[in-house]
């Protein structure tokens, strides 16, 4: 059913904007790619497989992963990020970031396996639904479309009206002049990181509640998708991560009602290498934002 | 085993040369897993669907994939640096996509019916693009692709083709990474699209950025140590990834350049004087300069 | 032959809403020295840049030995025979001072991968060590180019440049931060590259620099030419005087 289709692409879309506005939060600020965010993703959904296996309810679990992925990143903001300071670093730190997923993969598989990890959720909970307007929605997807966007409605709310989120505009306009105006760039960075892997543990987390398991390759299927999702919708724009990610999530759900699943990804991938080639501002980005050639 | 670790060896060095020559020319390219399984299929639907001997099917298939490697680099190539990475990442999922969903060549779950790699061929394209990079690093091209390296805008002043020069080292690469595919493939048997993902693409790099960005050396010496190593010592097998990621991380952290980070100077006027403190021994760049 | 070696006519250039260069026009004739300056923004280095091929010109048209050069790619103007330098000097640090003279060397970068089987080795290297001789740089030879000092490094950038051979050599600034001795040492320098070219333009903010090398002066304000003609009778041009009033500190 069609509009059930756009409902399920909403819900994924919504969980790959998470993600991609926490890519988004790093490269605004550093002007870096962080490769690791998608496996901070990944481990957010064994996170919570822990959790939940240690009897933890539901809202605890949640602000555990995200607890816990947000300190993560406060691991990989000084371990792959702090020293490549200068603005020049860029593929320095985005190696760098590489190699430290590298590791997160590894220990994951070494903990739990490299076969997928169930979610001990009862049944009745994942079943459970209600029905809108004639449509039958199961509530936990119903739950994670609210908790994403509450989240995103959060990260807004702090960006556009907080101190905080002033600090953080002024760095990503520029760092050097942030600092002449008293902010501390470094202590906003860690913040930065924080925020963005702790969203990213928490989609990682709804993805295992959704699909009822967690598994170490969703950091490449699902993650790594997400920065081609923010380069579409404009490197550095949250606005743009947000909307491309709605976007690109019913552009997926629709191609697997129609059995193109399989080259949705590559769909994916070849827009966005024509969005940086025709329009690098991104679709929903400013104009003049940033130059690929540079 | 033992022509198992030839075979690993060998195909690893060629493929970290693969992402060395077209970093010569300034370039970072994260899709050469890709052009690896271009090569690995292409080879291997000529020779299992159509007959053609191996040693005729390879180099075909380097030659289609240089091809591939020009047409797609000529969009590609407008970006630079991290815009890069993201574009030729692109490519490598791209790449394995589309072959995933091509039924002729058995889809998700692989190709078979290869058969005929030995370590030899292996050995000897070693001997042979080794040689010849050798040949470059002292001829005027290594200059000119120095140029094209560290500062396009000055290399075009001076009257060079960066976007030729540039788009011809991409094809070689991709090239070079398809022929050792098509061996790797021959002597694997089977292979999947799987087996080529990105994290091959991010591994071939990291061996380039662990041995050394500068000279020729370098990128075989980080394809030995990390085939070999998990080999030769024990427990470093099971935690090859992690053992290879805090390598990286430390390396980049104190010594950006690999552990052979020399490059050698094309001619000397003064002939093989000893070294002085301002002489050429010592150049130091960091992977934004590569 | 009396052809100008260099035409441009009716040159402009926007930046957006901003007009960089408003329908520049002038010549330069073969054996000439040509002094081009003006106050900070007047669009000198945006000629420039738009000459060597790095911006595109809007209209206008730019003839080289009469062939109708205007918005060709850099490369194929350096191939032409159009050399500069840069004002921030563009040298390739990781090279060494004897390789930077020898990638210029045309026969060789016409053709990048076919060079691996060109011979003449052993000449190329006695033409590159003559060059750097002209510059006094031989005894640096072996250096890399980033262990240079500043004033040596602008001299190995012109060598650099005379190495390919070029009928027409733009030099951007290149007294630019210089002491009195690396500015005199620089002057000998460009005086003897007058032997190698045809024309040579320079843009500096040292008038007194420039007043002594120069044939002509060219003098830009805001994007056009104010006026053109012999050094001492432009300089004592009262419309000069004024654009630079306030503006200038160099001159002597």
């Amino acid at each position: 059913m069609l509009l059930e289709q756009i409902i399920n692409g909403i819900v994924l879309g919504s969980m790959y904007a998470l993600i991609a506005q926490g890519y988004t939060l790093v490269f605004g600020v550093l002007d870096k790619l962080n490769f690791a965010h998608s496996e901070i993703f990944m481990l957010g959904g064994f996170l919570a497989v822990a959790s939940v296996a240690l009897g933890a309810p539901l809202p605890v679990a949640f602000l555990v992963t995200g607890g816990i992925s947000g300190l993560l990143g406060l691991i990989v903001e000084v371990v792959g990020f702090r020293k490549f300071r200068s603005r020049d670093a860029h593929i320095t730190a985005a190696l760098s970031s590489f190699a430290i997923g590298l590791v997160m993969i590894d220990l994951a598989q070494k903990i739990w396996g490299t076969e997928a990890v169930a979610i001990a959720l009862p049944d009745e909970m994942r079943i459970a639904s209600i029905e809108i307007l004639g449509i039958r929605i199961v509530l936990v997807k119903l739950a994670i479309l609210a908790l994403s966007l509450a989240l995103v409605l959060v990260l807004h709310l702090v960006v556009v009206r907080t101190g905080l989120g002033r600090s953080i505009r002024a760095v990503a306009e520029s760092a050097a002049d942030a600092a002449l105006y008293g902010v501390n760039v470094t202590r906003v960075t860690q913040l930065v990181f924080f925020i963005a892997s702790a969203l990213a543990g928490v989609a990682g987390m709804a993805l295992a509640i959704r699909t009822g398991y967690a598994n170490t390759e969703t950091g490449f299927s699902f993650g790594l998708k997400a920065l081609a999702i923010m380069a579409i919708g404009g490197m550095g724009d949250l606005r743009g991560a947000f909307l491309g990610g709605l976007l690109v999530g019913v552009l997926e759900a629709l191609a697997f009602q129609w059995a193109l699943g399989q080259l949705a990804d590559v769909a994916v991938w070849l827009f966005m290498i024509f969005v940086l080639l025709v329009r690098p501002q991104g679709l929903f980005g400013a104009a003049g934002a940033k130059d690929t050639r540079a | 085993m033992i022509q198992d670790y030839v075979m690993f060896t060998g195909v690893n060095i060629l493929l970290a040369w693969s992402v060395y020559i077209i970093l010569m020319s300034g370039s970072l390219s994260f899709a050469n897993g890709a052009f690896m399984l271009i090569g690995a299929y292409v080879s291997g639907v000529l020779t299992v669907k159509f007959g053609v001997p191996l040693l005729v099917a390879a180099p075909l298939a380097g030659a289609a994939t240089f091809l591939f490697g020009v047409l797609v680099g000529f969009p590609a190539l407008r970006t630079r640096g991290i815009y890069l990475i993201l574009v030729t990442v692109g490519i490598a999922v791209s790449v394995r996509g589309v072959v995933e969903s091509i039924a002729y060549v058995g889809g998700v779950q692989g190709f078979g019916g290869m058969s005929g790699g030995n370590p030899w061929h292996i050995v000897a394209l070693v001997i042979a693009v080794g040689a010849a990079l050798w040949v470059v690093s002292r001829s005027p091209l290594q200059r000119i692709l120095d140029a094209v390296r560290e500062d396009e805008l000055a290399a075009r002043s001076l009257g060079i083709n960066v976007v030729h020069v540039k788009l011809t080292c991409f094809g070689i690469g991709a090239g070079l990474a398809a022929v050792a595919g098509s061996f790797y493939a021959h002597y694997m048997l089977h292979v999947t699209p799987d087996g080529f993902g990105i994290l091959v693409s991010v591994y071939i790099v990291l061996y380039v950025v662990l041995g050394g960005t500068n000279n020729l050396w370098g990128s075989a010496l980080g394809a030995a140590i990390m085939t070999l190593l998990p080999e030769l010592v024990r427990g470093v097998a099971q935690w090859r990834p992690t053992v290879f990621g805090l390598t990286i991380i430390a390396l980049l952290l104190l010594r950006p350049d690999g552990l052979l980070a020399f490059r050698i100077p094309t001619v000397r006027l003064r002939g093989r004087s000893r070294p002085s403190r301002h002489d050429a021994a010592r150049n130091v760049a960091t992977p934004e300069q590569w | 032959m009396d052809q100008p070696i260099l035409a441009v006519e009716a040159v402009s250039k926007r930046f957006g809403g901003l007009v960089a260069l408003d329908s520049v026009s002038f010549e330069i004739r073969p054996r000439q020295v040509l002094g081009l300056i003006g106050p900070n923004g007047a669009g000198k280095s945006v000629l420039i840049n738009v000459v060597t091929g790095i911006y595109r010109a809007n209209s206008g048209f730019i003839r080289f030995a009469g062939r109708d050069i205007t918005n060709l790619p850099s490369h194929e103007l350096g191939r032409l025979g159009i050399a500069r330098s840069y004002q921030n000097i563009r040298l390739f640090r990781r090279m060494t001072v004897l390789e930077n003279v020898l990638v210029a060397s045309k026969r060789h970068l016409l053709r990048p991968f076919r060079s691996i089987f060109a011979g003449g080795r052993d000449r190329d290297i006695s033409i590159a060590r003559s060059m750097l001789e002209r510059v006094n740089l031989t005894d640096k030879a072996d250096y890399l180019a980033s262990s240079l000092s500043y004033g040596e490094a602008r001299r190995l950038e012109i060598a650099r440049a005379l190495s390919g051979e070029p009928r027409l050599l733009f030099l951007d600034e290149p007294a630019a931060g210089m002491n009195e001795r690396e500015t005199s040492e620089l002057a000998d320098v460009i005086r003897a590259a007058r032997q190698a070219v045809d024309a040579i333009v320079i843009i500096e903010h040292d008038v007194g620099f420039i007043r002594d090398l120069s044939d002509r002066l060219l003098v830009m304000e805001s994007g056009r030419t104010i006026t053109e003609g012999n050094p001492l009778e432009v300089l004592a041009d009262p419309r000069v005087i004024e654009a630079y009033l306030g503006v200038d500190d160099d001159e002597p």
